[in-house]
């Protein structure tokens, strides 16, 4: 069992294993790496959850986000259970989201899971957010060695595995693209349902369609480029979308729309993000590309990314909400993996940490 | 990575790499071994934005000689740049990357080479800084260890040239006389598309992120080797660039660059929040 609650979703999803067949020994199609040989099968039973919308104009607390977490996991985890056809008795092992993340949601799920542990009488994984997505994502897209895109509201990196450990090799040096998204839409009064990045993106999308209709090229309201070798800043972007670019929407004699506004900030923060990840990619010689986090559903970064990705024979994978969307089958799925290497987290260990960067963990399930 | 279909910009040129950027060419101009660098216009970009890039990296890269050149900063001699299409053709520097000889030393145990070559980084990034301009991309390949003059063998044959050239143009500011494999490794700077003069009221944290992007650049490179940056930063700090009584190759400047550097890094550590 895994559970999740670092941002605003909180999610309870059970992960089965099960050992390849004596008779196939070859079952998995994809015949990749010596890693992927052999090796059994993990299925997602049940994948419950819960996302806590916070009031228009403000983005989520803490405490309230807390609030909502509590209430609803141990409805979630009885739900995970009942949909997979299980009983507590049937867990192997629990596994949570340490970190990285907010504090009170993150320790209300901490005290869920090791509730359940003990009734279980199971013991407890501790498990990296960022972990949980590659490994889901690695779990669902044949067990490859992808460049990862990790961008949401509070992260943007981007990742490679390297020498037992996966590698920050660029990221963003101020503010998250998901942060950067979520205050410009706060700023021009997008709204957060049903998420303030979707919103921009149709609104870009709307911009764009205007102009090819009229057969115009789009105007690119100027915004700083910032690439600093494999990192990026983005603070720029957002002071100067907000300060003139709020003010060339508002003044009654410029052409400035917001969907212009809209259309810039994902064009140029979504051309860094690409930048950055081919780099990596020359870099790392990998060939694939996994995006996950909120801000990986945008179809124009898909798009983008899709674009950079066949120059180069590549794929991209995305879009897929089993390891794209925070849940809790991706905390059991990286958490399995450190099971079967025999980790487990002794229950004084299962304190959460909301800073934990992805290159602390040891990934001893990849050596 | 091979793109079969690529022409070469310039006769008799053969693909080298395709980066992330651009092509990289190998070939030869008027008789001496050079690299032509290609920087391709990218479809997944808007027009303006693709069109802007490539020209503000091309002219940064062009313009890297002569200004590295005033300061004693070995960089690769251009011979010919074409903005329009994004092409800089320039001298090729016989050596291998620092990435290589770092990795290579530390693999064959040789702490001794691995201090020496981190040391001639910490120098070199001082002078740059020092002069007011910011790299923008200080990794460990995109720094070449010069193979010692005469006698050294060039990376791509053709080593005379090269070599004649080097030693015109690093001024005597380090380069030992007939330098050895074993004495103190000469260094020079690639790859200044990103590079830029630091508007003097950014100085610091344009420093402060140029070191910093130096430092994950090693992290993640050399994450075996933490001995390396350490020395790298100590050679930074006690670089004689950093004579000056005021202004930007001051002791001053410099400190007021590493405790931005300590900013920069913490603003990191931040930024590992949630989501």
């Amino acid at each position: 069992m895994g559970i999740e609650g670092s941002a605003n979703k909180v999610g309870v999803g059970l992960v089965r294993y099960t050992p390849p067949s004596e008779s196939s020994s070859s079952s998995d199609g994809d015949g990749g790496s010596g890693e992927s040989r052999g090796r059994g099968t993990y299925e997602t039973l049940s994948n419950p959850r819960k996302t806590y919308i916070s009031p228009a104009g403000q983005g989520f607390l803490p405490r309230e986000t807390a609030w909502h977490h509590q209430k609803h996991v141990p409805a979630l985890a009885k739900l995970a259970l009942e949909e997979a056809g299980l009983s507590l008795g049937d867990l192997d092992a629990v596994c949570f989201t340490q970190g990285p993340g907010m504090g009170a949601p993150l320790q209300s799920c901490a005290i869920a899971a090791r509730t359940i542990a003990q009734l279980a009488g199971v013991p407890m994984v501790a498990v990296n957010h960022c972990v949980g997505h590659i490994e889901m994502g690695r779990a669902v897209t044949g067990w490859g060695d992808p460049v990862v895109l990790y961008v949401s509201g509070g992260n943007t990196q981007v990742i490679c595995y390297m020498a037992g450990r996966y590698r920050i090799f660029g990221e963003t040096i101020d503010i998250a693209v998901g942060n950067c998204l979520d205050r410009f839409a706060r700023a021009v009064g997008l709204p957060n349902d049903p998420a303030p990045g979707y919103n921009i993106e149709v609104a870009a999308r709307k911009y764009a369609a205007e102009c090819a209709a009229a057969g115009t090229e789009p105007e690119l309201f100027p915004l700083p480029y910032s690439v600093k070798g494999m990192d990026m800043s983005l603070g720029g972007i957002l002071s100067q979308l907000t300060r003139d670019g709020v003010k060339a929407m508002k003044d009654p004699d410029s052409p400035v729309t917001v969907e212009q506004l809209c259309y810039a900030l994902q064009e140029t923060v979504f051309a860094m993000l690409i930048e950055v990840t081919e780099r990596a990619m020359a870099h790392s010689g990998a060939k694939d590309i996994l995006i996950v986090g909120g801000v990986g559903c945008n179809k124009h970064l898909q798009h983008m990314m899709g674009v950079m990705c066949s120059e180069r024979g590549g794929r991209v994978f995305g879009m897929d909400s089993r390891f794209a969307i925070d849940n809790g089958a991706m905390i059991a799925q990286a958490g399995i993996l450190a099971f079967q290497h025999g980790t487990t987290t002794p229950m004084e260990a299962t304190t959460v940490t909301q800073r934990f960067r992805t290159d602390t963990v040891d990934a001893i399930w990849r050596q | 990575m091979t793109t079969p279909d690529a022409a070469p910009p310039l006769p008799g040129f053969s693909l080298g790499a395709q980066g992330a950027e651009g092509r990289i060419w190998y070939g030869e101009y008027l008789g001496r071994p050079a690299v032509a660098k290609e920087r391709f216009s990218k479809a997944y970009r808007h027009r303006k934005l693709d069109e802007m890039l490539t020209k503000q990296r091309t002219v940064a890269e062009a313009r890297a000689f002569h200004r590295m050149g005033d300061i004693g900063v070995r960089a690769p001699k251009v011979y010919l740049t074409d903005v329009a299409s994004g092409l800089v053709v320039m001298e090729r520097l016989p050596g291998v990357t620092a990435r290589q000889a770092i990795i290579e030393a530390h693999a064959a145990g040789d702490a001794t080479r691995v201090e020496a070559v981190a040391r001639a980084i910490g120098d070199m990034v001082a002078r740059v800084h020092a002069a007011g301009f910011v790299h923008g991309d200080l990794t460990t390949s995109n720094m070449i260890v010069l193979a010692p003059e005469g006698g050294g063998e060039a990376a791509g044959g053709g080593s005379g040239a090269a070599a004649a050239a080097a030693g015109e143009a690093a001024a005597a500011a380090e380069a030992p006389p007939g330098g050895s494999a074993s004495g103190a490794p000469r260094l020079a700077l690639i790859d200044f598309g990103l590079s830029q003069r630091a508007k003097a009221s950014q100085l610091l944290e344009e420093r402060g992120v140029d070191l910093y992007v130096m430092e994950r650049a090693f992290t993640s490179t050399h994450a075996t080797c933490p001995e390396a940056f350490d020395a790298t930063m100590e050679a930074y700090a006690g670089s004689g660039a950093w004579s000056a009584a005021k202004g930007p190759a001051s002791a001053q400047s410099r400190d007021g660059t590493l405790s931005h550097l300590q900013r920069v890094r913490a603003r990191g550590r931040k930024r590992m929040a949630f989501g």
